[in-house]
């Protein structure tokens, strides 16, 4: 029943119409309300209710019980992590809009549905949060928020917003938020899952191209272009994947025009990491429009930290891990506009966790 | 869409705006990024509360296949000289996704209000703070295997218009200075950041050399070109990469350039950027 060009794209639509599907039915959607006309649609309008309106015990209804929420910096295992995660975060930032930019999703033959939802929220921050007291200054921030649905519930989820970005905004210093958070100590799932995935990335032969998850031209697509650049940092070329004015949104305000300011990004960032290694997770590809398609890619990173700042020098050769996920959208077999994101602050206060615990284990040692 | 922002500054309409903006639309102004009308209406208010309300002195409107380009010069209420804004829009029927605006802020420096002079220091702390970005340091050579951005390379042109403007282009991207003397009519005129009086070719020399001094590795780089066969007019995106040697650190000025052509070459321009913008975004 799939009608993948008449499925909901939210470009050019005002929230009324998200919230009013006019269109009938475009995906079969068994087991969810009949009220969905497609899993964008599902999407949109759950994550609307849930965080614009407040009802954040809809929850209840649109997540499992067991719903496994993994973030670089917390794991959530259960419906009331959820909500509890997100009743802090709205009192934080009251006012945290939810715009739904884009959803690239695919749908397996049991039933089950991933989307990967683009969001961007204009939000204040007039509370204490979990990067300190309230600074009550508004910020935007980018989030990718990956899921798997099934039966009208989300019953697994990858999360990643780019709060190096929105910590910049709210007058603070990423490094200093990161000292801050990694005071709290990670709980033992959440440590154990980072050094599995650490393990698991850090174990592939990253010389040889990755098989692709997906048939099709974009696939491989979408492979090459984080083998060839992720995995073999064959920068020069990056032509081959990307337009002559492609557009690049990576975390903490890495933006990047064109070629030249592309490779920039590339190359700064991996110098913090590079032995570093990537894995694709998953993809989905959706049309965009007649001429261009959109790809989602979720990807995990490991390596050793090589910091570029002396603030951080005490983290060399730390564990690296980044989830991350990046939005691509592609015409004529070129990236015309990238956003990527993933949490730098918790990839830093990660770092500070493993390099408290290392110094501890050494006073422990040597007492 | 033209109306609403001519309207917005003239009649002081934020409702027809607003309503024309979707809540992922983004109106660029001070090398800020707003998102919908929640974050873009402080930006208009503002404007409006320390200038006042306007009257419209002249507005140039041309249309390229994707964006639109309007160039509007304001006397607001509360200035003694005009102001000029400058707007690429991209838009479809009902709504409007996207506003890059560049505000003269030099010329708004310059002004003087109808009570008490007017300077950067009392405009800087106005402006929104500008979007944290980071500018990732860059090869700024243009090695033989590397590929360029050229304007024919983005937008369909008319072959010798093309080739003006890619000899145009050159002058900024490698310098090629005697390019100057090729590519403009004798009395062409211009209008630069900072001035509403038309200059000569010369000011552009002026200002290309200033950048020059101040910006040591400069990358150029074009984000979208225009063209507008029946004014044959092109506006063209770009930006300016650079280590500001005073301080240094890399920052990145955005430019917004209007060129129109008598026969194949170019008989005027307007180069806009916000100078003050960028001076508080990277603390200059």
């Amino acid at each position: 029943m799939s009608t993948q060009n008449t499925i909901t794209q939210p470009y050019w639509l005002p929230l009324s119409s998200v919230l009013n599907p006019q269109s009938k039915k475009q995906q079969a959607l068994i087991g969810f309300d009949e009220e969905f006309v497609d899993i964008v649609d599902y999407i949109l309008r759950i994550t609307h209710r849930i965080w614009e309106q407040k009802n954040i015990g809809l929850c209840y209804r649109y997540y499992a019980d067991v719903c496994p929420v993994f973030t670089l910096g917390a794991y959530g295992e259960n419906i009331e992590d959820v909500i509890q995660g997100t009743l802090k975060t709205i009192a934080a930032f009251p006012d945290r809009s939810l715009i739904g930019e884009n959803v690239i999703f695919s749908e397996d033959g049991n039933e089950h549905y991933y989307s990967s939802h683009l969001i961007s929220s204009v939000m204040s921050n007039t509370g204490n949060s979990e990067f300190g007291p309230a600074t009550n200054k508004t910020g935007r921030v980018t989030t990718i928020a990956d899921c798997v649905c099934f039966e009208n519930k989300i019953v697994k989820e990858w999360l990643v917003r780019d709060n190096g970005f929105l910590v910049k905004q709210l007058g603070l210093s990423i490094i200093n938020v990161a000292k801050h958070m990694a005071k709290v100590p990670s709980k033992e799932k959440h440590t154990l899952w980072l050094n599995e995935e650490f393990t698991r990335v850090q174990a592939i032969d990253h010389r040889t191209p990755s098989t692709p998850i997906l048939d099709g031209e974009l696939a491989a697509f979408a492979h090459n272009w984080l083998d060839t650049l992720f995995n073999q940092k064959q920068f020069a070329k990056i032509h081959d994947f990307y337009s002559l004015t492609a557009t690049q949104q990576w975390p903490s305000g890495r933006m990047a025009t064109g070629l030249a300011q592309i490779n920039g990004v590339f190359i700064q960032f991996f110098a913090n990491c590079p032995d570093a290694k990537l894995t694709v997770d998953h993809l989905a590809i959706t049309p965009f429009d007649e001429s261009t398609t959109d790809v989602a890619i979720r990807w995990s990173l490991a390596g050793h930290f090589n910091p570029q700042s002396d603030e951080l020098s005490e983290l060399k050769n730390l564990p690296y891990f980044v989830l991350g996920a990046s939005h691509l959208r592609i015409k004529n077999q070129k990236v015309i506009e990238e956003v990527t994101v993933f949490d730098e602050v918790a990839l830093l206060a990660n770092l500070f966790r493993a390099h408290a615990l290392n110094s501890q284990t050494e006073l422990e040692v040597n007492a | 869409m033209i109306n609403a922002i001519i309207d917005l500054y003239t009649k002081a309409d934020i409702k027809t705006i607003s309503g024309k903006l979707l809540r992922s639309s983004r109106w660029q102004q001070h090398h800020f990024t707003a998102m919908g009308s929640l974050q873009a209406q402080p930006l208009w208010l503002d404007f409006l509360a320390q200038y006042g309300v306007s009257e419209l002195i002249s507005k140039t409107h041309s249309k390229g296949s994707e964006l639109e380009t309007l160039q509007l010069v304001l006397q607001p209420k509360k200035l003694l000289k005009p102001v000029r804004l400058s707007f690429v829009i991209k838009y479809n029927s009902t709504f409007i996704k996207s506003v890059k605006c560049v505000v003269d802020t030099l010329l708004l420096a310059n002004n003087e209000f109808t009570g008490e002079a007017s300077n950067n220091t009392l405009v800087i702390p106005k402006l929104p703070k500008s979007d944290p970005i980071m500018v990732s340091d860059l090869d700024n050579q243009l090695h033989p295997t590397t590929f360029h951005a050229t304007p024919s390379d983005i937008c369909e042109l008319p072959t010798q218009i093309a080739e003006t403007l890619n000899n145009w282009w050159q002058i900024w991207q490698l310098n090629n200075l005697a390019n100057f003397e090729s590519v403009y009519i004798k009395s062409a005129d211009v209008i630069l950041a900072g001035s509403n009086e038309t200059q000569s070719k010369d000011a552009l020399l002026n200002c290309h050399l200033a950048f020059s001094q101040s910006l040591s590795r400069r990358y150029a780089q074009l984000e979208t070109v225009q063209f507008d066969s029946a004014s044959n007019q092109v506006t063209i995106c770009w930006t300016l990469d650079g280590t500001f040697n005073a301080k240094n650190v890399r920052v990145r000025q955005q430019i917004l350039t209007v060129i129109t052509f008598t026969n194949t070459l170019i008989s005027s321009e307007v180069m806009q950027f916000d100078t003050l913008a960028l001076n508080q975004q990277f603390a200059l």
